[in-house]
């Protein structure tokens, strides 16, 4: 069993790799394993949104993963020498809400609802992105979150938590996403 | 090209500046379609260049996101673009992502291959692959494909504003050189028209307008400066070939003159040559004639000398006498002819011999010949033998009367001419200088040309026998001769002829002279040597100065007589010698060496020949007289006295 789930791990850490090294083709894509996909989407999402400028270009960029061991995984060899608007990037593991302030980027892997709010309340009112993979991730004040539909992987947005977060997200993501709560949205071409 | 060659240079000239406008024009346009085709490429690539970013930025979420549906979604916009026809997105890997097909255009139609970043042109569209980047990471390709018929309108239209422009070029072109010709065609084919009066008329007076200060103009000048050149030369070449013309036909006169003057001095040569060879062999059987005709004439006068002959052999004798004497007229003519005679030369007074002969002429002529003399007037000197021109006198008008039967003129004339040395050359014998001319004139029968050349010649003529001797003309240019003269004849037949006598003119008149009378023979009792080498003509010598008292010794040759000098030494007053003789000692010779012995020794040389003792004497300053063969008895005994007396 822990045989299978290693040799697995690494099939996926190869073909991840091959995508980042510029040979992922989206066959490929949909060959990744749905972890691989989600860390390769996260990484993907801090080109389509902005910050609010941060106080310095030294602070590293902080990608906090939450209760999602194998995604941080990925993450961190995605990460791995890449830079988001010129900051380093850390790969931080959030165990606790206290963690959740110094994160830019968070990724909420739990699905339990009360969990989920833990984690979600300290980033309300900070320039923190949050991104979840469950049933009403949005409902609960997240921002973006993974659905598996039709056999793929397709974003929600929650435009209004995203606002309210002060972050600017690009119409490109607001186009490729599946559904988009909150007002309805001007930019949207 | 050999076409192009046949057109008229009015139309060669069109033809040029309508094919340089119409290529300078196509060039143009060519290049201004070109640059437009490629600015409009460029244009094109730039708008599809733009197009190909704002779509790639448009689609990096779908492929980041691998949203293949939005990326269609985002391509589905280019349904605004009429010309681009298909596009096409590609993932990194080169598979298709998403694609547009232009409604209308087959839409099955399979995307290329993804190919590297670029673009190019195909015949009817233009492909271009353009990177999909985001934050200068490639995200895929973008792949558009747009039909060119924006530039084929493009195109289209410009053919046909070009065909346009080319058109009105053209017809400027043809309109403008139609005026231009004016400046170009017309002075060449004034050029033209110029050149051709010249080549066929050879008129070089014809001149070229000029109607531009430019090279043409410049050209036209040189032009007419060269067919002034041209005329001038033309000119002096005519002037030049008329002074030939005339030249040669003067020089081709003087050579003829040449040549018939040639001719007739070749004749004149020859006459004289011919007179001297028929000279000299009358002269030498004359001369041996002579010698026995003198010993016949001395030995009748003896004869007659002789007391106690019967009258009727003293008769006889008489006439044989006579015939004597006439025979030794012949020889002494033949003499006379061939130079030989000795003459008496005195100043001599033509006129006074004419006037002296008029009476005899008279009686001689006879009644029916009427005779004027034309003389100049005063005494007309001549270094002459008074009796010799009397005989030329005679001779001459004798030759008149036979040739005036039937009566007629005669004219005698004389006068003084200088002979200029241009004369002289139209006559062999003439020379220049002062001479007497004696002319006889008559109006007979005149010579024939047959005849003409040959009346000198003794024993020449046209009488019948027993008339004419032949030698009356002979004996005259004989004495003329030896004068020193020559003789003219002019001659024309039935007209009559005259002949001209040329005597050289004595330059100062002569003192008095006295005329010798007739005397008794002088004698002498000197001592005489007489040489002679014919034996009976010495006999007489010898007898008829034994006559006259001289003591008389005889020699045959020269050798004899050299013996017998020495027998009798300086007793010896006077030497009679022969001038030809045998043994080698001529008489000059002898009378030379006696002079040696005894200077002073008188010496008498006889002979035939008078010039042979001048050319034998001549510079020896030899002081002998000369007797001239045959001789009377008178004439030998005046000799040996004068000699003998000579101081
Ligand atoms: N005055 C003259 N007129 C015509 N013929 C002449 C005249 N004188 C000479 N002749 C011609 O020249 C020839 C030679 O003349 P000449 O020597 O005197 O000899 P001859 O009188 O004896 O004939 C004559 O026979 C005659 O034909």
């Amino acid at each position: 069993m822990w045989l299978r789930s290693q040799a697995r791990w690494w099939c996926g850490a190869l073909a991840l790799a091959g995508a980042l090294f510029g040979c992922a083709s989206a066959a490929e894509l949909s060959a990744l394993a749905e972890h691989q996909i989600k860390a390769l989407y996260l990484f993907n999402f801090t080109k389509y949104v902005e910050w609010p400028a941060a106080a310095s270009n030294a602070a590293p960029f902080v990608i906090g993963v939450c209760e999602a061991l194998e995604v941080r995984n990925d993450l961190v060899e995605i990460t791995r020498d890449k830079r988001v608007q010129g900051r380093a990037i850390v790969i931080q593991a959030v165990r606790s809400a206290q963690d959740v302030g110094a994160c830019d980027l968070l990724f909420i892997g739990a699905t339990d609802q009360a969990r989920i709010a833990e984690f979600l309340r300290p980033s309300r009112n900070a320039a923190v992105l949050t991104v979840g993979s469950a049933e009403n991730f949005l409902a609960l004040g997240g921002m973006v979150n993974f659905v598996r539909r039709e056999d793929k992987l397709r974003l929600e947005i929650g435009l209004d938590a995203v606002q309210r977060a002060r972050l600017v997200m690009s119409a490109k993501l607001l186009a490729i996403a599946g559904t988009i709560k909150g007002r309805a949205d001007p930019m949207r071409k | 090209m050999g076409r192009f060659r046949q057109l008229s240079i009015r139309n060669k000239q069109m033809l040029i500046s309508m094919l340089t406008s119409g290529v300078a024009l196509l060039l143009a346009c060519t290049g201004f379609v070109l640059y437009d085709v490629l600015t409009a490429q460029e244009e094109m690539r730039q708008n599809l260049l733009t197009l190909a970013e704002v779509l790639g930025n448009n689609s990096t979420g779908a492929l980041d996101f691998n949203v293949p549906k939005e990326a269609t979604e985002v391509l589905s916009a280019l349904k605004a673009r009429a010309d681009v026809t298909a596009a096409c997105i590609y993932t990194k890997d080169g598979t298709v992502f998403a694609r547009y097909a232009q409604s209308g255009s087959p839409a099955d139609s399979v995307p290329p291959p993804c190919q590297p970043a670029g673009h190019r042109f195909e015949r009817d569209r233009m492909l271009l692959f353009h990177p999909v980047e985001q934050n200068g990471e490639v995200l895929g390709t973008l792949f558009i494909q747009a039909n060119l018929d924006a530039l084929a309108q493009r195109m289209q239209q410009y053919l046909k504003i070009g065909i346009g422009v080319l058109l009105a070029a053209m017809l400027m072109a043809f309109l403008l050189s139609l005026w231009f010709q004016r400046f170009i065609t017309e002075p060449v084919l004034h050029l033209v028209q110029a050149t051709r009066a010249v080549a066929q008329k050879k008129d070089y007076a014809v001149r070229v307008p000029k109607e531009s200060v430019d090279e043409l103009g410049q050209f036209i000048d040189d032009f007419n400066e060269m067919l002034a050149q041209i005329q001038a030369r033309d000119a002096a070449l005519h002037e030049a070939q008329a002074r030939l013309e005339q030249r040669v036909a003067e020089r081709t006169q003087e050579l003829q003159a040449e040549v018939a003057e040639r001719k007739r001095v070749e004749s004149q040569l020859l006459q004289a040559q011919k007179m001297e060879a028929v000279g000299q062999l009358a002269g030498g059987v004359a001369h041996d004639f002579n010698n026995i005709l003198a010993a016949i004439i001395l030995q009748l006068d003896l004869l007659q000398d002789e007391p106690g002959l019967s009258p009727r052999v003293r008769e006889d004798l008489q006439e044989v006498d006579k015939g004597a004497h006439r025979a030794a007229e012949l020889t002494r003519q033949l003499l006379l002819f061939s130079r030989r005679q000795i003459m008496q030369m005195k100043p001599v007074d033509l006129n006074e011999v004419l006037a002296d002969l008029l009476k005899m002429l008279r009686r001689l002529l006879g009644e029916h010949i009427d005779i004027t003399i034309h003389g100049e007037p005063g005494p007309l000197w001549v270094d002459a033998d008074a009796g010799m021109m009397q005989q030329v006198v005679m001779n001459l008008c004798v030759n008149a009367r036979d040739a005036m039967p039937q009566g007629g003129q005669l004219t005698l004339g004389t006068r003084v001419l200088d002979i200029q040395a241009e004369t002289v050359l139209a006559n062999t014998e003439a020379r220049p200088g002062r001479f007497v001319c004696l002319s006889v004139t008559d109006t007979g029968c005149g010579i024939g040309t047959q005849t003409l050349p040959r009346i000198f010649e003794p024993f020449f003529t046209t009488k019948e026998v027993g008339r004419g001797t032949g030698m009356g003309l002979a004996t005259v240019y004989g004495i003329v001769k030896q004068h020193q003269g020559w003789i003219e004849v002019e001659s024309a037949l039935n007209v009559g002829t005259t002949f001209r006598v040329y005597l050289p003119a004595r330059l100062a008149a002569p003192d008095g002279e006295s005329v010798t009378a007739l005397a008794p023979l002088p004698r002498g009792r000197e001592t005489v040597l007489v040489v002679e080498d014919d034996a009976p003509l010495r006999k007489l010598s010898v007898t008829t100065l034994q006559r006259l008292g001289y003591h008389v010794m005889e020699a045959p040759h020269g050798a004899a007589a050299l013996r017998q000098w020495n027998d009798y030494g300086g007793n010896i007053d006077l030497l009679l010698t022969d001038m030809v003789m045998p043994e080698g000692i001529n008489g000059l010779d002898l009378a030379q060496r006696l002079r040696i012995l005894k200077p002073g020794l008188k010496v008498i040389i006889s002979t035939g020949y008078s010039q042979e003792v001048a050319r034998l004497s001549a510079g020896k300053e030899l002081d002998l007289i000369c007797l001239t063969k045959p001789y009377e008895m008178r004439v030998l005994a005046n000799a040996v006295r004068d000699c003998l007396d000579r101081v």
